[in-house]
């Protein structure tokens, strides 16, 4: 017997504008919120949908991040009769290629999920940061008997020619997608997020990869084309907290988004279950020191905090010495930042280390990033 | 090591009053994150020993709560193993739910063939050990049986509970008492035995004869006072926390906070020796803008807008605006709302205090406050 949901997160991803944090492993690898790497959120939410299969497609420096997917047991996917594998490129017989695209990546799987026998796939990008459940878009999906239905956002409408922008009926059926308009007739703007009917799928995916002249892209060709042959695509409305850290101004945003002085009902909320799941570190407890001041911070455990500390997220084994400074910033995991130290506005890479009396970014007002190498961005 | 079975042994835990009553040690938070099973099964973990049962005496529910998952300590879930040994016939007769029982009910780890060695560790004792260096030793003395002891130069004062050795020129133990109140220096047994599996199982039908022998300290008493068998004596030479009452797990809990910061790492806390516990998927610590925290551990989970110093806060603990909290311990899920004053107070899980109460201790005193309590 076959599975009702299989899905599938694209984790491919080079993540080009977070420069040096992604120089060594893939976007939905980098750290996020003191705790979290970013792709936790879109396996959380998998788990959290009580869908028990999972293929993550990983291509770039993906040994990282193979490594930290594992056996899917940091998500509980390592039960009874649960899945989750990731699926790097790989040779065959007729040879060995890259993902050439979001569609081919699904298609050079075609085979697992043959094997898995879904219903239905969902089909997720591995760097969003979002809470939800699957289960009413999953729900829509079956009720409107759509071939297609695809996670939607609404944007200001200034802003909806950087989206993939769907227009809509008044039943929500799709009727037109364009990539990145120029002109946008709705505001509607896609989230990559898309659950098909796995046999239309299969049939979109074998003929677009006879297709030399398509980029095998989901938005770019199989929704497309899907529209074109009048397949039912409908829009499910996606209400709630939803990021896309594609850039080092966006990624310090939205870890900012997690202080307590600006959480609100709009952002996500850790403490109301179902919960976002990550590794566990093995760190030893935090420790706040007799000098410190810790102010609107988010701090995980394994750090030890002996200086001053305002407006910042902080990963485990990160430590601020005494007399030090950290403001506004996002510290990766293992950062010292040492005596005297000042910091504002910073992203530090994972062990980076600060020097004793070292100022980064005093008043800029800019957002930087800084790694061990010691490459300022 | 695969010819290692550990056992952990949760009937000898000393009771910490209240702080105990319905829980077992082993299963009571410390440093706001772990349980003190987690001491000793880490030191298992660390010492490549993944063939391990658990003594358990009472309170089961909470024992297996806390475990969760033979991943958490185990390195190879397959080839390891984590088995409960509860003493199904004699767990409602305190006199016959003993450890001793305890593997006699338990005894399938005596008919393992590649089990060579068993190695008996207790919970109430915290200390950091290299087990393999433990057996080595063992087996270099060509004994059946060892036993790990510490000298200390406070017995009376800090292990008050234990036994106390004397030993021979050999190496071998001499004579066992109780530690006498008014004993400074000695030699404390930790009861850490490791045993022949052979001579373990031997002992067993000899047993049964013998009215006066109902613990494994019994059994160590009865082999050195009247067989012919020598006991091995093994030094331990770090650091040894025995937890007895609800002052020594307070005094104990807030040394162990002053050694995380400790660059030497003495004794507990290294990086090279990792304590493992189950993960809560609790997310980081939430700071506020009105929080002063000052010396003191703080577990995910929390939500920190008061002022806290000298004190160690376990999962998802809130301090609201305006709350004062000062060398206290403050066990998980508990709430301390605005203007309320904590001071020497050890508060158990889902405990809530309200209407700007003041609860502050004599100096050097505690006040501890139940499970569930609202103040």
């Amino acid at each position: 017997m076959g599975r009702n949901v299989v899905a599938m997160i694209l984790a491919g991803g080079k993540g080009t504008r977070l420069h040096a944090l992604t120089k060594k492993i893939a976007k939905p690898a980098v750290y996020f919120g003191g705790k979290y790497r970013i792709i936790d959120f879109s396996l959380s939410n998998v788990a959290n949908s009580s869908i028990d299969s999972v293929g993550v497609l990983t291509q770039y420096e993906s040994v990282v991040l193979n490594n930290y997917i594992g056996n899917g047991s940091k998500w509980g996917f390592d039960g009874v009769d649960s899945t989750c594998v990731a699926l790097a490129p790989r040779q065959t017989e007729t040879g060995a290629n890259w993902y050439k695209g979001t569609a081919d990546a699904i298609y050079q799987n075609i085979d697992f999920l043959d094997g898995e026998d879904p219903q239905y796939v969902l089909i997720l990008s591995g760097d969003h940061i979002y809470k939800t459940s699957y289960d009413q878009m999953l729900q829509l999906h079956v009720k409107s008997k759509a071939d297609c239905t695809i996670s939607v956002l609404e944007v200001d409408i200034k802003e909806a020619s950087r989206f993939g922008i769907l227009e809509v009926d008044s039943t929500d059926t799709i009727t037109k997608f364009v990539e990145k308009p120029k002109e946008p007739k709705s505001n509607l703007a896609s989230m990559g997020v898309y659950v098909f009917t796995y046999k239309v799928l299969r049939q979109a995916l074998v003929e677009d990869a006879k297709d030399e002249k398509s980029e095998h892209d989901f938005g770019k060709n199989i929704i497309p084309k899907m529209l074109s042959q009048n397949k039912k695509l409908v829009a499910y409305r996606f209400k709630g907290y939803w990021r896309d850290v594609g850039t080092l101004d966006s990624l310090h945003q939205a870890n900012m988004e997690l202080l307590p002085s600006q959480r609100s009902e709009e952002t996500i909320n850790f403490d109301e279950t179902p919960k976002i799941y990550s590794e566990d570190t093995n760190s030893f407890p935090e420790y706040i020191g007799a000098k410190a001041v810790v102010k609107d911070c988010l701090i995980n455990q394994g750090a030890t905090i002996f200086g001053t500390c305002t407006k910042s997220v902080i990963s485990n084994e990160v430590i601020i010495e005494e007399g030090a400074t950290v403001s506004k910033s996002v510290l990766m995991p293992g950062v010292v930042i040492k005596k005297g130290a000042y910091v504002e506005n910073a992203i530090l890479g994972p062990n980076t280390v600060i020097k004793e009396k070292e100022v980064i970014n005093k008043d800029s007002g800019k957002i930087v990033l800084l790694d061990y190498e010691r490459n300022l961005q | 090591m695969k010819n290692v079975v550990a056992l952990v042994n949760l009937h000898n835990s000393p009771s910490c009053g209240l702080l105990t009553e319905k829980r077992p040690l082993a299963s009571t938070t410390v440093l706001g994150r772990y349980a003190f099973i987690d001491f000793a099964l880490s030191n298992l973990t660390n010492s490549g020993i993944d063939d391990i049962g658990i003594m358990i005496k009472d309170h089961s529910r909470s024992v297996i709560k806390h475990m969760r998952s033979d991943n958490t300590y185990l390195k190879n879930s397959k080839t390891g193993y984590l088995n409960y040994m509860i003493n199904e016939e004699g767990i409602h007769n305190p006199f016959y739910n003993t450890d001793l029982n305890n593997i006699a009910q338990n005894d399938y780890f005596l008919y393992d063939q590649d089990c060579k060695y068993v190695l008996i560790c207790p919970v109430g004792i915290v200390y950091k050990v290299n087990y393999a260096e433990i057996i080595r030793e063992h087996i270099k003395s060509g004994k059946l049986f060892s036993v790990v002891y510490s000298k200390v130069d406070n017995a009376g004062k800090d292990y008050f509970g234990l036994n106390k050795i004397t030993v021979n020129a050999l190496g071998n133990v001499q004579k066992i008492d109780q530690v006498d109140p008014k004993d400074k220096e000695a030699l404390i047994g930790l009861k850490t035995y490791i045993c022949n599996s052979s001579a373990l199982k031997g002992a067993f039908p000899r047993l049964k004869n013998i009215s006066n022998v109902f613990t494994l300290d019994d059994l160590m008493l009865y082999i050195q006072r009247y067989s012919d068998v020598d006991i091995h004596a093994i030094e331990f030479k770090g650091q040894v926390s025995y937890v007895n009452s609800l002052k020594k797990y307070y005094d104990i809990s807030m040394r162990f906070k002053n050694l995380l910061i400790n660059e030497n790492g003495e004794d507990v806390f290294t990086n090279e020796w990792k304590i493992y516990t189950r993960t809560h998927d609790t997310r980081p610590v939430y700071y506020g803008e009105n929080s002063n925290v000052k010396d003191s551990i703080v577990a995910n989970g929390c939500t920190i807008n008061g002022t806290v110093k000298n004190c160690i806060l376990a999962r998802n603990v809130t301090v609201e605006e305006g709350a004062v909290v000062e060398n206290s311990i403050i066990f998980s899920d508990s709430v301390i709302k605005k203007g309320v004053h904590l001071k020497g107070v050890v508060a158990d899980k889902l405990t809530t205090f309200v209407n700007k109460n003041e609860v502050i201790a004599e100096k050097d005193e505690l006040i501890y406050i139940p499970q569930g309590e609202t103040i």
